[in-house]
């Protein structure tokens, strides 16, 4: 795999596909939000903390929660939020959560997307492929079905949790 | 943020700086699947993005980023940990280590510390063994040894230039990299026994990384439950037998190795074992005794094996340092059993044997030679040779093993010299552990004596052989001069009541190969005449006592005694004691009283030697005086006397005094009576009384003195006339400085009958 720093990528993406804010006026406009939440279990109570600066260890659970709203003046067709299970995390399998939507996994780094991604591994001349272990996901992303309309948010979560 | 875009899918199809974002987007959040953690201090940043659209264009978004800092997590393993403690087996006596190793399975680098108190949570926590040290060895860095927690911890904790000594977290497999070690080192004695339990127990401290705090683990514990056993034991036994003849003896040796102790025996590192032994192994050694020292007995034959450990060999050395496989002038014989052996034969233990007890039936290896034994003195006794077996061997423990050898002192890793073990082949003392000895006779016993006069028990008598020495005493009562002077004409001797007894001083030699213990005994001896009712004879140590010796006890002196004990080729004296009665005794004068006195051996009943005491009553110089006359001739012209007790006037009469040393003579050393400054005393008017009987000389009054000078026949000093010359004197003395015994002389004198 080629890899390459992000902000010059991002920079020729701009160039290339960007058409500027004329169009704002008159299409969707989809804001997105993400925020960050130690999970904890207290007496039995789930409990929720700000993560954002927060030092934390080693097998400590994080919620990210994504929030989308819809602050143009047409519906939000397609709508697809995705984030990464970021590096020294992992995914906790069963996490992944949105109202009208399906939750979608890659392990090969956003190429392919799967609700249960495959693995090929080949093992003494024979290939056999087999659903990837969630340990291996490093992305997820949310099918919104619908439209999301002007005005309106969804709201879509996973947890991960530290390595 | 807002973009307008080409569909997501469209992207990551269209173009790799697409795919290569989302590529290199993604791919940080996959890592490896081994990956222990999250380094302390990571940032771990998410970003969401999304895609819309309105029907015709394509929108992405982009949200805040969420950063979260991993804090520290440290954590370590001990190895092998308290739930599955490890096992070693150690051997009384022997030092030990149970190696305990520390990973640092947390998320950064940190260092260990020990937890606790040393004997509660660390070293021997249970058990007899006694904790010596720590050894810490962290990686890149020489073994270090400390004797306390604190130690241990200063010296992890700042012994890096003050900084501490850090160990990177295992990331995939873990590696020494990842670890240290940390040994418990213990000590034990001889004396013990059972089980014990050594822990350690550590944490980990993962110093502040960025905005990560530093951290410590919590506690983990490593533990071994350890079991003592006896260490590989080499047992053996030697059984010597004594054969062939005393002039060709021979001694036979059976001799048998065994591992009695309770763990296998290993092979000694060629390079400890002496020089011409190649390769591994065990090998035992036998030095060939000495009868007496400083003569070296030889082999006579080659050894042979009764039980052969496979691939085992005799080999041979002339001086203990060198060996090879020939026999000639052999003083040592040995066994080496290589490393290939030992499995099948001392590789186990094999428990019912002990030191100096071995039987067939138990040995690993057994073999007997043939020595040639020795005809010298003392060689029959039976301590006259000890020969020692030893032998130099591997334990479990690591170490080599032999008779003088500290134990666990060599180790057995191949630096450890020949010159090391070569005592354990010096070994004189058998009853060590890996030696063996026997002491025995070096002949079959041959009883052998001799008896005879003090100083010379070896001495012969008239006829050449030692049966019939002789020692021979005058009897004066202890000087009380009782019978100095014959009575009844010299032939009968008094001896008063309760007078002094006779004492002989006599020597006996052992002749034989062993120590004995003769049976003295008396008898009238021939040609001797025994003494009179009421004497008796005894034996006693001389005055000076006997000193013990290495086969015969102390015997005070003036002791009684019926039997003596001498050491093969030694002399002792003792005392032959006639003791008169309490009556008066009469003996015939010039007459020899006394004994034969025989020691029979005790060894050999057949073997026996005689000696003779003999002794005179009233002195052993006899005087035997004659007369002749001349019958009608004067002394001028006479030359022929005949003896005769009439003579007439003017006849010339002829006194001879013939003076003889009864004592006996012949044979050599032998202790006879010679006499000396004998003087014999002529007075022609003497007259007295000699033990009762009167006597009266007349020659002077009858005569007209001596005619001439008296002729003595030896030619001794004639002298003491009256007047002052011979002729005419009526006296004269003959002095006869020596009288050996058994000589004899006379001396001659003539007057004239008036």
């Amino acid at each position: 795999m080629k890899r390459q720093s992000m902000p010059p990528l991002l920079s020729v993406l701009a160039i290339v596909w960007v058409t500027g804010p004329a169009l704002a006026s008159a299409a969707p406009h989809v804001t997105l939000k993400l925020v960050g939440s130690h999970v904890t279990v207290v007496d039995g109570h789930v409990k929720r903390e700000p993560v954002d600066g927060v030092v934390l260890k080693a097998g400590d659970d994080v919620e990210y929660e994504i929030v989308a709203s819809n602050t143009g003046t047409r519906p939000a067709l397609k709508l697809i939020p995705m984030a990464r299970v970021p590096a020294g995390t992992e995914y906790v399998p069963g996490s992944a959560k949105g109202a009208r939507a399906s939750a979608q996994f890659s392990v090969d780094g956003g190429k392919t997307w799967s609700a249960a991604p495959t693995v090929v591994e080949k093992s003494a001349g024979v290939t056999v492929v087999k659903r990837a272990d969630t340990s291996l996901y490093n992305a997820v992303r949310f099918v919104q079905e619908g439209a999301l309309a002007p005005g309106t948010k969804a709201t879509y979560s996973y947890e991960v949790r530290v390595k | 943020m807002r973009t307008l875009t080409k569909s997501l899918p469209a992207i990551l199809r269209a173009a790799s700086a697409p795919v290569a974002f989302c590529a290199a987007a993604f791919a940080f959040a996959h890592g490896s699947a081994a990956q222990a953690g999250t380094a302390a201090g990571t940032a771990i940043t998410n970003t969401a993005t999304a895609s819309y659209s309105d029907g015709t264009n394509t929108y992405s978004s982009q949200s805040n980023t969420v950063t979260v800092t991993v804090q520290n997590a440290p954590a370590l393993i001990i190895a092998p940990p308290q739930a599955t403690p490890g096992t070693s087996t150690v051997s009384p006596g022997a030092p030990g280590s149970d190696v305990y190793t520390l990973t640092n399975v947390g998320n950064s680098a940190g260092y260990f510390q020990l937890s606790g108190t040393l004997g509660t949570n660390d070293g021997v926590t249970q058990g007899q063994p006694s904790f010596a040290s720590f050894t810490v060895t962290v990686p890149g860095q020489s073994a270090q040894t400390f004797t306390t927690v604190a130690q241990v911890n200063s010296y992890l904790a700042t012994g890096n230039g003050g900084s501490p000594y850090t160990v990177p977290q295992v990331v995939g497999t873990a590696t020494s990299a990842n670890q240290i070690t940390i040994s418990v080192n213990y000590t034990t004695s001889t004396s013990s026994t059972g089980t014990f339990t050594t822990n350690l127990t550590a944490a980990i401290t993962q110093p502040a990384a960025g905005s990560a705090p530093a951290a410590t683990s919590g506690t983990a514990i490593g533990q071994y439950g350890d079991t003592l056993v006896a260490d590989a034991r080499m047992d053996a036994q030697k059984i010597a037998t004594v054969g062939g003849t005393s002039s060709a003896p021979t001694v036979q040796y059976d001799v048998r190795f065994n591992n009695g102790g309770g763990r296998a025996m290993t092979a000694v590192n060629a390079a400890s074992l002496p020089s011409g032994i190649s390769g591994a192994g065990i090998i035992v050694t036998d030095k060939l005794p000495q009868y007496p020292t400083g003569t070296q007995l030889t082999l006579n034959g080659t050894p042979t094996f009764v039980k052969q450990p496979a691939g085992a060999s005799f080999i041979y050395s002339s001086n203990g340092t060198y060996w090879t496989t020939s026999a000639t002038g052999a003083t040592y014989v040995g066994v080496f059993i290589p490393a290939s052996a030992i499995t099948s034969s001392f590789g186990a233990s094999n428990p019912g044997s002990s030191q100096g007890s071995v039987t067939s039936a138990q040995a690993q290896l057994e073999f007997t030679f043939l020595i040639n034994g020795s005809t010298a003195s003392g060689a029959a006794n039976s301590t006259a040779i000890t020969n020692v077996v030893n032998s130099i061997y591997g334990d479990s423990s690591g170490y080599i093993d032999g008779p003088g050898l500290t134990p666990y002192s060599l180790l057995n890793n191949g630096n450890t010299p020949a010159s090391a073990t070569a005592p354990a082949i010096a070994n004189t003392n058998g009853t060590l552990t890996g030696s063996a000895q026997a002491t025995s006779a070096a002949a079959p016993v041959a009883g052998s004596v001799l008896n005879g006069p003090s100083g010379f028990p070896g001495a012969t008598g008239p006829d050449g052989t030692t049966n019939t020495d002789y020692t021979a005493l005058s009897y004066t009562d202890g000087g009380n001069a009782c019978c100095l002077s014959a009575t009844n004409g010299g032939n009968v001797e008094t001896v008063p009541a309760s007078a002094t007894a006779v004492t002989f001083t006599n020597s006996i030699q052992d002749t034989g190969n062993k120590y004995d213990v003769y049976t003295l005994s008396s008898a009238t001896g021939s040609g001797l005449s025994a003494l009179p009712a009421g004497w008796t004879v005894k034996y006693e140590s001389p005055a000076a006592g006997l000193p013990a010796t290495a086969n015969c006890a102390n015997v005070p002196g003036n002791t009684v005694i019926t039997t003596l004990c001498v050491e093969s080729g030694a002399t002792v004296n003792y005392q032959t004691i006639y003791t008169p009665p309490a009556t008066a005794t009469t003996f015939t004068a010039y007459t020899p009283y006394g004994d034969a006195i025989t020691a029979t051996s005790g060894n050999t009943a057949t073997a026996t030697n005689i000696t003779i005491d003999e002794f005179f009553v009233g002195g052993f110089v006899k005087l035997t005086k004659t007369v002749a006359d001349a019958a009608g001739t004067g002394c001028a012209s006479a030359t022929t006397f005949v003896v005769s007790t009439t003579a007439n006037p003017g006849d010339c009469v002829q006194y001879t005094i013939t003076y003889l040393n009864v004592a006996p003579t012949g044979g050599t050393n032998d202790v006879t009576l010679n006499a000396t400054s004998l003087v014999i005393t002529e007075n022609g008017s003497a007259a007295g009384t000699t033990n009762g009987t009167a006597y009266t000389n007349s020659w002077a009054t009858n005569s007209g003195g001596l005619y001439a000078a008296p002729v003595d026949s030896l030619g001794n000093t004639l002298g003491g006339y009256s007047g002052g010359t011979a002729v005419g004197s009526t006296t004269f003395t003959d002095t006869i400085a020596s009288l050996a015994a058994g000589a004899s002389g006379n001396v001659t004198f003539k007057v004239q009958i008036k």
